[in-house]
């Protein structure tokens, strides 16, 4: 959708409860933080029922519209298989291995930050700062682990 | 300061700023977070109203008392609230008065996609309409100075992709306070001739003061680059044309109505062509247009009246090539929840074959799972008339159900006509103890309020005071009882009600989780019909997924006995 490269644009999707939302929400802080200009939207419908969780982040030095479409954003971040999203080859794909779904049940979304991470110019002591406006001192130690488990396992892995 | 922002908590910490006394509304997406937001300030009283029409009525009582205030709903609400709304463009504000309706094009959680801008026209009161988290903020504050030094109420009209985006704001992070004397005033307040002509007459002097007052407000810009092309533009859709077409000029208005003609013929003066880009109606484009201006929109088929624009399809548009719509949610994401309290009186209504006037709330999202329960769903409160109309054209009894926050918004009205008029229905209520569809918001039946507690009302009490003489309140998760009680309610004659009782299984605590033995299942589906979210078909047995919340209805309709409960696991959780 977008005509040049003057923004870095992710999309993150995921089935309700899966913290869809909190991911991108601490995305777009990240970059805030980091003095960008930055939009983060939300296709989120009926509040709260199940289905699908669609949320973009665009950052860049001036960013106007909010929306960009999953075909075309640089990266996706996906917390299921079977979400039927169509992505373009030069959409970098952050999804996690059935193991690391299993393990991080209740923490999917910011160990895939974590990973998802190792792909922006952002530095992890903002990431830090980003994960700290959404959580409580118990929670932000287990959310903090979980996300440099992440970036760990990009950087062992690649992405899938 | 500066913080990232989504346009509802702007509009909320706006208001805060602008020292409101009191924000009130009923829920809706997209506009729900907004008073939660400003629920966070002790000093601002606030509430969910019993529907759209008392929270503008009680907040018109706030401004009268010499306080500024904020009344926040969705643009169906706004429907609701248009009675007084017209008449209060007559009567005028004393402090402050902003009604912030937030639309939905391309209806990602709503029943239509009406354009609330148009009540602008209606009731010739200022329509202002920011196109990001930090103009929401601005103007918010603006519209309070607006409202009392015009003295009209003012409509702030969002659209979901402002209520929902976050965005940069420079917060000035200072309350300002707010009083204005009050005095007794009929002639302008109360509506009977001789002074309800002169309150038209004002009107229509207060709204052309207004207009002439526009460029001062700085509310409107002007952005030339290209001569080439003009587009008036405003609200999200600015955005995307700041995206698609980053060379044309721009006169991207911040107040919507009235138009200062001023500053559209000047702008017209100053490019080749004029364009009007807008989402919903052309609202704008038909302003202009009646000025005799050459202008280029929807009207000739440029642009798609449906659905939310986005870059691309402006582009395309001003490249000759026509959507012809903009995005539309076209299939619903959400369903009924593994567990929901309603499952197991819609699979007893399932089996009846009755008409059966559905309502606005979760069990609309049964139409998914059982796609011929529910004949109709139209708006709050409607679908215990509809069934009232059916019965009595009918000569049959017919059935409707609604929930507990949407039985005290619109459907008592419905009931008191129903039973006055000798409809035969069996009403239905569903009281999951909150308003579930919107995010799980306090009602009047609930006994809480945003922060304090409060006295609970009875949805039985009402119902008696009513005149419904056959109530009955049975618990959401026995299927045997629930359908002793259809039978029961339907076997009499007149209007009869049924209350099923079950928390919303969001707010619940799980119940352990419940397996299928494989040896045991026939496949006979009969758990499906359910329409639980948890239960899926596989092709040597059925099977129930991690989701499950062990409500226990699906083990009460298996004649396999196939389904058992999973006792010490905690292996999927």
């Amino acid at each position: 959708m977008r005509q040049s490269k003057r923004y870095i644009t992710v999309i993150f999707a995921g089935r309700g409860g899966q913290g869809v939302l909190t991911a991108s929400l601490i995305t777009a802080h990240a970059f805030f933080l980091s003095d960008y200009d930055v939009k983060k939207s939300d296709i989120k419908g009926i509040a709260r029922r199940g289905g699908m969780v669609l949320s973009t982040v665009i950052a860049g030095e001036k960013v106007y519209s909010p929306k960009i479409v999953p075909e075309t954003s640089d990266i996706a971040v996906v917390f299921s298989n079977d979400l039927g999203l169509n992505f373009s080859e030069h959409t970098t794909l952050v999804l996690p291995i059935d193991e690391e779904i299993i393990k991080y049940q209740k923490n999917l979304n910011i160990f895939s930050i974590g990973k998802l991470s190792t792909y922006l110019d952002i530095s992890p002591e903002t990431w830090e700062k980003a994960i700290r406006t959404k959580f409580g001192d118990d929670a932000y130690s287990i959310n903090i682990s979980a996300f440099y488990e992440g970036r760990k396992s990009a950087r062992l892995f690649g992405v899938s | 300061m500066k913080a990232l922002l989504t346009g509802n908590e702007a509009v909320a910490i706006g208001a805060y700023e602008a020292g409101v006394f009191a924000a009130t509304g009923y829920p809706g997406t997209p506009a729900t977070e907004i008073i939660e937001t400003i629920a966070r300030y002790k000093e601002v009283y606030t509430e969910w109203s019993v529907n759209e029409k008392t929270a503008l009525e009680i907040a018109s009582g706030f401004s009268l008392s010499g306080r500024r205030t904020l009344v926040v709903m969705k643009h169906v609400g706004l429907n609701v609230a248009s009675d007084p709304l017209i008449s209060l463009a007559y009567t005028g504000v004393n402090a402050g008065l902003v009604i912030v309706a937030a639309d939905d094009p391309g209806m990602w959680s709503s029943q239509n996609e009406q354009d609330s801008r148009l009540y602008g026209r209606i009731a010739n009161i200022p329509v202002i309409e920011p196109s990001d988290s930090e103009e929401a903020y601005i103007f918010t504050k603006r519209a309070f100075e607006i409202s009392e030094n015009f003295d009209l109420p003012v409509l702030l009209r969002l659209t979901r992709a402002i209520s929902h985006t976050n965005t940069v704001v420079n917060i000035e992070n200072k309350r300002q306070e707010y009083y204005r004397q009050y005095f007794i005033n009929p002639a302008k307040n109360v509506l009977l001739p001789p002074f309800t002509s002169k309150r038209r007459l004002s009107l229509q002097k207060r709204i052309e003061e207004f207009r002439q007052y526009i460029p001062q407000t700085g509310l409107n810009r002007v952005e030339i680059i290209e001569d080439k092309a003009g587009i008036i533009t405003s609200g999200i859709t600015y955005q995307y044309v700041k995206d698609a077409l980053p060379v044309a000029s721009v006169l991207k208005l911040g107040i919507v109505h009235p138009l200062n003609h001023q500053e559209i013929k000047k702008f017209n003066s100053m490019v080749k062509e004029l364009f009007v880009i807008e989402e919903s109606e052309p609202f704008i484009e038909d302003a202009v247009r009646a000025l005799g201006m050459r202008v280029r929109g929807k009207q000739d088929g440029i642009f798609p009246w449906a659905g939310e624009l986005n870059q691309s399809i402006v582009r395309e548009a001003f490249n000759g090539i026509y959507s012809t719509s903009g995005e539309i949610c076209e299939e619903s994401y959400s369903t009924l929840c593994a567990g929901c309290p309603y499952l197991g009186m819609f699979y007893v209504l399932s089996k009846k074959p009755l008409f059966i006037g559905g309502d606005i709330g979760c069990y609309t999202l049964s139409v998914r799972t059982f796609p011929h329960i529910l004949d109709t769903t139209l708006c709050m409160g409607s679908g215990i008339s509809q069934a009232a109309g059916y019965s009595i054209a009918k000569k049959e009894r017919a059935a409707a159900v609604i929930g507990d926050s949407t039985f005290f918004h619109s459907g008592i009205q419905a009931i008191l006509n129903a039973i006055y008029h000798k409809a035969n229905i069996l009403v239905i209520i569903l009281d999951n103890h909150t308003t579930s569809m919107t995010g799980g918001q306090p009602h009047i039946g609930t006994g809480k309020g945003l922060r304090e507690a409060k006295k609970k009302l009875l949805i039985e009490d009402v119902l008696r005071g009513c005149g419904v003489e056959y109530i009955r309140r049975v618990g959401a998760y026995d299927i045997k009882d629930i359908e002793n009680e259809v039978n029961k309610g339907l076997s009499m004659d007149g209007v009869t009600a049924i209350i099923v009782d079950g928390e919303c299984i969001i707010n619940k605590k799980k119940g352990g989780m419940f397996y299928i033995d494989k040896s045991k299942c026939s496949l006979c589906g009969e758990c499906l019909s359910l329409g639980c979210e948890a239960i899926v078909k596989t092709e040597d047995s059925c099977i129930i997924r991690n989701i499950c919340n062990g409500c226990g209805l699906c083990i009460q309709i298996c004649e396999n006995e196939a389904i058992k409960k999973i006792h010490n696991c905690n292996l999927c959780r």
